[in-house]
């Protein structure tokens, strides 16, 4: 996408809207750009923005201001969607409601907000977790905001972080009651297994400004870094067993195709899935197959190769990932790696994050549950043990190691040869790509 | 308590020309499963004391032959059973524990914390296997304990290395039965959008009673044919947030046990997944919702509902003003259902692994599987009566995780030499 560098002013907020609506030529959109800051104008004027924002962050603005401020931004991690949507919020001057998926993001997201405005913290609501402060600059958790009686009526601004949540049945209903004229969306990557990240045009707005991480670490906005995939085999045993169970599997689903695909599911696993409710034999074939991935994803000459980067980055700070949490609990006993699951408690998950981010730690091993919504110190190295094929927990964890740092940054993907690993770590590879060519493309 | 949508078996059934399913939740009748339960409660009694590691989930599957009525049975038995961390002075020994404590290391997490500060200052953070023993036998050396029982106490709460801890007596199998009955009802009500009760012969204060419970409840109460029916419906129904679900249902359970609903019929409209399915509540379902609990009882709903409030902002004060000693208050509990009948308390006092029931009003069997406090709807002190009888169970056996004991019956005064004798007693 062509910057309009001559035409970004150093105040952007003064001339935002002028500039979009002239491009468009509609003559009634400032009068109704003027209404709606009359309706859900501030109170006081916001004290001026105290940061520096970069060229792809003004065009983003720009983009958004085109879109008759209706739209989706789609940036990295670490690339700073959090300035775009500071800058939106100046250039609104409106009510604004800040909508974030976890606590922690609820806390990180008022504390930047208090301290880019130079606002106390009184002065920015916070609803969720405990508080209860509406102000006319609020942050709000999905489930604060979806709740039925919480009003909206007088929200001017909407800014959904992680957007990709909002199409879902529960949060969907928060873009639908609320009249704010004006809405960001804001997220690494839109893609959902459920393919609604279409309703996110209709709930926020189109996607009005895409950058990969490839072009902002050319640019030197985020890290330069280098993804290599990293091939392992299974032992003799394993690969045994897994051929075995992957027969069992092949075999129910040729043997029973028809049945599948009589069954009205969508695709012939789904309608596995369904059958299984009481047919045995599908349970077993199943069954099979979720053993069959997890060897694949949990291959014993993983922790061999893992223990081999660990020696290659030993002045590092190194993330390890793992899509199981038996294997982030054994490699973290095996290798005395600070470990953070879904089970590990919250003092000692802020612990680990905290000396993790004062360097106390330098290596760090987790499951899915920092992809995303927690603030997590930034690494040099990621080792993705095992993943899915999703391309947003793909992004997420490459996000990880983006933020912009002196050097290269490394991702790793640890991948058991001659098995259905390969084909997700693919698709999970190929959906990223598409995914930026098409937005090139546009 | 509801089961997971994917555990609960059911069957549903579509008339031709209907757009809601008729739905039947599974209910154990058969008494020869009763054998079978027995059986899974033995073997789950066997395995007390021991770890995680041991418990071969599968073979309940296949010994009860359903997988969805194993895993309702399973998670009625984890209400009496459950995995706990074993205390470092069992992993260590007591001498050990105790020098260990005087360096501030007394959870898990506490060691692993160690671990890693000195991993990172020695080794890069992070060992390889082969010298992870000599790594935590320099860190265990002061304490002279063996690099083994270093890595051991590191991961005491690793769920593989919990061991299984039976909470009160062992059950009987028509305790389980009675649970996995109600529960198994209890996880279509919970997902309730409309309940229906019908051929109930209403005064006119207890129309008022259910209309005032039910607006406090974030529900409506609408009355009809005569105020012989009344259709209670959630004010919020555009939403099923989990957090919001179960309004209905308890409404309905409060209904059923302080009011004469003898002679009643009715059904209940939810939602399952995104399916609308229709439960028809015949008279075997109503006297498992009642659980024996089949006449009038002491306090009208009304009564009941502004005690309990009153109650609970009495002990939110105490906490405010720090005088809780540790107690934390949950309102509308789960009921307490045995073999003998269901309870349905109002207010559940936890502290730790210790929990005390309370209830006001209502009929009840002599025994139940933990303390309770039975109070009068208009006992004046009702916060302090609590503090102060919690205190009583903490003294008396501060080495249970439950305590049996006689129900205190209610009275005007609350006489505490006869509750002093019975909690010793017990």
């Amino acid at each position: 996408m062509e910057e309009p560098q001559d035409e970004i002013q150093e105040d952007a907020a003064d001339d935002l809207f002028d500039a979009g609506l002239d491009t468009d030529g509609d003559d009634d959109a400032g009068s109704w750009l003027d209404e709606a800051q009359a309706a859900f104008g501030l109170p006081e004027p916001l004290p001026p923005l105290s940061l520096t924002p970069r060229p792809y962050q003004k065009g983003a603005l720009e983009a958004w201001a085109k879109a008759n401020g209706r739209g989706v931004v789609v940036l990295p991690t670490g690339a700073g969607k959090t300035v775009v949507a500071l800058m939106t919020i100046e250039a609104a001057a409106v009510s604004t409601l800040v909508v974030v998926p976890t606590i922690d993001l609820l806390h990180q997201w008022h504390d930047t907000v208090c301290s880019r405005f130079g606002l106390k913290p009184e002065d920015v609501g916070m609803i969720g977790g405990g508080f209860r402060a509406r102000r006319p600059i609020t942050v709000i958790t999905y489930d604060s905001a979806a709740m039925p009686r919480r009003d909206l009526s007088d929200v001017g601004l909407l800014v959904f972080d992680e957007a990709h949540h909002l199409p879902s049945a529960s949060y969907r209903t928060i873009a639908e009651r609320c009249p704010a004229p004006f809405r960001l969306g804001l997220s690494a990557t839109l893609e959902r297994s459920d393919g609604r990240h279409d309703d996110l045009s209709d709930l926020i707005g189109p996607t009005v400004y895409e950058q990969n991480p490839e072009t902002l670490a050319r640019d030197k906005h985020i890290a330069d870094y280098k993804a290599k995939r990293i091939y392992v085999d299974l032992t003799d045993d394993e690969q045994i067993l897994y051929e075995q169970l992957s027969a069992n599997y092949s075999w129910y689903m040729a043997a029973n195709r028809r049945k599948l695909m009589m069954s009205g599911a969508s695709n012939l696993f789904e309608a596995l899935i369904r059958v299984a409710g009481h047919d045995p034999a599908a349970r077993a074939a199943l069954q099979a197959h979720r053993e069959a991935r997890m060897l694949a994803m949990n291959a014993s000459r993983k922790g061999d190769t893992v223990q081999d980067l660990l020696r290659q980055h030993q002045s590092d700070k190194v993330i390890v990932f793992s899509e199981w949490n038996s294997v982030v609990n054994d490699l973290s006993r095996r290798l005395a790696l600070p470990a953070i699951t879904y089970r590990t408690a919250a003092d000692e998950r802020r612990d680990i994050l905290t000396h993790f981010r004062q360097h106390r730690y330098s290596k760090l091993i987790t499951g899915r549950v920092l992809n995303e919504g927690v603030d997590v110190p930034d690494a040099n190295v990621a080792i993705v043990v095992s993943g899915s094929s999703s391309a947003r927990e793909y992004i997420q964890r490459l996000g990880r190691v983006l933020r912009p740092k002196p050097g290269h940054a490394c991702l790793y993907e640890v991948i058991a040869r001659g098995t259905s690993e390969v084909k997700s770590a693919a698709r999970r590879r190929k959906t990223k790509t598409e995914s930026s060519a098409s937005t090139a493309g546009a | 308590m509801a089961f997971r949508l994917e555990d609960f078996k059911k069957v549903a059934r579509k008339s031709a020309g209907s757009s809601t399913a008729a739905i039947y939740p599974h209910q154990i009748k058969d008494r020869k499963m009763h054998a079978r339960i027995d059986m899974a409660i033995r073997s789950y009694d066997n395995l007390v004391g021991r770890p995680r590691k041991e418990m071969d989930a599968g073979a309940m599957v296949y010994f009860l032959g359903d997988h969805r009525v194993a895993r309702g049975i399973v998670a009625c038995l984890g209400q009496q059973y459950r995995y706990e961390t074993l205390p470092v002075s069992k992993a260590a020994g007591a001498e050990t524990a105790r020098q260990l404590a005087l360096d501030g290391m007394l959870a898990p997490a506490d060691f692993r914390s160690k671990a890693y500060e000195y991993v990172n200052a020695t080794r890069n953070g992070w060992v390889s296997e082969a010298s992870r023993m000599d790594c935590y036998g320099e860190i265990a050396a002061p304490y002279r304990i063996a690099p083994e029982t270093w890595d051991a106490l590191m991961h005491l709460d690793a769920e593989e290395n919990q061991v299984l801890v039976r909470v009160g007596d062992m059950p009987a199998p028509a305790d389980i039965v009675a649970q996995y009955n109600y529960h198994s009802l209890d996880t279509v009500l919970r997902r309730a959008t409309k309940v229906v009760l019908q051929d109930l012969a209403l005064a006119n204060p207890e129309v008022a009673d259910i209309r005032a419970l039910a607006s406090a409840y974030g529900c409506r109460a609408a009355f009809s044919a005569g105020n012989s029916t009344v259709t209670l419906t959630d004010l919020e129904m555009s939403s099923l947030l989990p957090r919001r679900a179960g309004r209905l249902a308890r409404c309905l359970m409060l209904i059923l046990h302080c009011l004469n609903t003898t002679g009643m019929s009715g059904y209940c409209e939810a939602l399952i997944g995104a399916r609308k399915v229709r439960l028809i509540l015949s008279i075997d379902i109503l006297q498992t919702l009642r659980g024996g609990a089949a006449s009038a009882a002491a306090a009208g709903l009304k009564a009941r509902y502004a005690a309990v409030s009153a109650l609970h902002k009495d002990l939110l004060k105490l906490r405010a003003k720090g005088e809780a000693n540790g107690w934390r208050y949950k309102r509308d509990p789960d009921p307490v259902v045995t073999g003998g009948g269901l309870w349905l308390p109002d207010i559940m006092l936890s502290h730790g692994k210790k929990q005390v029931a309370v209830a006001f009003g209502g009929r009840h069997p002599e025994l139940w599987p933990m303390p309770m406090l039975r109070l009068s709807a208009d006992n004046a002190d009702a916060a302090d009566v609590l503090s102060r009888a919690a205190e009583l169970i903490m003294t008396q056996r501060p080495a249970l995780t439950v305590v049996e004991m006689p129900v205190v019956p209610v009275q005007q005064e609350f006489d505490w030499d006869e509750f002093d004798s019975l909690a010793v007693a017990a």
